[in-house]
């Protein structure tokens, strides 16, 4: 390695944090090379020097204090525990949704005359109904509930970091724009499986306990 | 303290005996599973430097303490799908850093500070560590005293950038890799940002450094 490179790995190779190979590589250089030596010492002085204060940044609170707060803004904000059925929340939000899809869908059958979600779904692209312009034709609420479903439960691993940028600093309005007329479309076909299969759901239990009435 | 604070604070106390010997990843399964108190751990852990690292960035201590808490609900919202490509450290330290960064830059269109660019609302302080030979030589307190001021001083000095660079790497143990994914910078970014930062440091301390 040549002199420059090794002055650039100095800070690593002080803190160790580089492979056993090139640890080797830069001991075996030092030995042998003055001005490496003499900056790999100055780098040695400074962080003596720096490990002798730290920030005094003071915690203003007690740290039991920070938690009660923190758990009281979970609970004020109502951030569902990960053990919660989505279910439950699923069902307004269906209502809404899946009544533009089931005009598309209805109006796709009509014209058809038979139907399947998948080749409904490639076939939305060429109608004036698709899932990009059924989202846009929601209203703020639901649209708003849509795309906290997007965050909290059915991200589709298309969308990258997707939890990440939803637990820091893009709102869902920000994020629902965001999203390509593709990626659109990939979650609302899972809002539509969720729904059909929230009806069927529904429809075996309605099944099962008239049965249960009649036995 | 009324009936419901004082259930939580034992709930509290009773959390960290059971789990501060955790490593994280183990807690963040436990949470994933539904162990409430896995991530009461993790608030515990990381609450300092996570109000810490706020701090730094918005100078002021109510708006670290809101924006401390507010990145530990929203690591509570996001964590079921924490994919672990990232350690849970490195990840809370983004979400802080985004929110803190939103915060700066609604902050600036309402004009109430300029941007991260002149983050200087409160200074950043530093001070001397106390090691059992000071107790015995005040003369060392002294000299201890006069470095804190020194290295608050040269610190401050430095481009914001170089600034969070140089504290994450130092004072916050973190490595390159982690600091880059943090700030959005590549990792020759955050080393460029870090050489840059000690070579400056350097000449500003060189008195301190041939004593």
């Amino acid at each position: 390695m040549k002199c420059l490179k090794i002055k650039d790995l100095l800070p690593e190779y002080l803190k160790q944090e580089l492979s056993i190979k090139d640890m080797k590589r830069i001991e075996i250089h030092i030995q042998s090379c003055k001005s490496c030596q003499t900056d790999l010492n100055e780098l040695k002085a400074l962080n003596e020097v720096f490990s002798d204060v730290q920030p005094a940044v003071k915690f203003p609170v007690s740290e039991d204090d920070f938690m009660l707060q923190v758990r009281r803004k979970i609970r004020t904000q109502n951030v569902k525990s990960p053990r919660r059925s989505i279910l439950p929340r699923l069902i307004p939000i269906f209502s809404a949704a899946a009544m533009v899809f089931i005009i598309a869908i209805v109006y796709h059958a009509h014209s058809t005359k038979s139907i399947n979600e998948q080749k409904y779904l490639s076939s939305v692209k060429s109608e004036p109904i698709n899932a990009t312009y059924a989202f846009d034709n929601l209203d703020t609420t639901t649209q708003y509930q849509v795309s906290e479903m997007i965050i909290n439960e059915i991200a589709p691993d298309s969308l990258e970091n997707v939890e990440l940028e939803a637990a820091s600093n893009v709102s869902t309005d920000e994020l629902i724009s965001s999203l390509s007329d593709k990626e659109k479309e990939t979650f609302m076909q899972e809002l539509i499986n969720q729904y059909q299969e929230n009806i069927n759901n529904n429809n075996q239990g309605a099944e099962t306990s008239s049965g249960g009435d009649n036995g | 303290m009324d009936k419901e604070t004082d259930v939580e604070t034992v709930q509290t106390n009773e959390t960290r005996i059971s789990f501060e010997s955790f490593p994280d990843i183990e807690l963040v399964k436990e949470f994933k599973n539904g162990n409430e108190k896995a991530f009461d751990t993790l608030v515990s852990r990381y609450q300092t430097k996570i109000y810490r690292q706020a701090w730094r960035m918005v100078r002021n201590e109510q708006d670290a303490l809101e924006l401390s808490q507010e990145t530990f609900v929203r690591a509570y919202r996001a964590l079921p799908k924490f994919k672990e490509k990232s350690s849970f450290y490195t990840w809370l330290f983004r979400i802080c850093f985004n929110l803190c960064l939103t915060f700066l830059n609604k902050s600036k269109k309402e004009q109430k500070v300029s941007s991260i660019d002149t983050m200087t609302e409160e200074r950043l302080m530093f001070e001397a560590v106390s090691v059992k030979e000071d107790m015995r030589e005040p003369s060392l307190i002294t000299k201890r005293e006069g470095l804190a001021k020194a290295i608050s001083n040269a610190v401050e000095n430095l481009p914001p950038q170089q600034k969070l660079v140089f504290m994450m790497r130092q004072y916050d143990d973190m490595k390159n890799n982690d600091i880059a994914k943090t700030l959005h910078l590549s990792v020759g970014g955050v080393k460029s940002n870090y050489r840059h930062a000690i070579v400056k440091l350097k000449e500003m301390l060189k008195e301190w450094l041939l004593r």
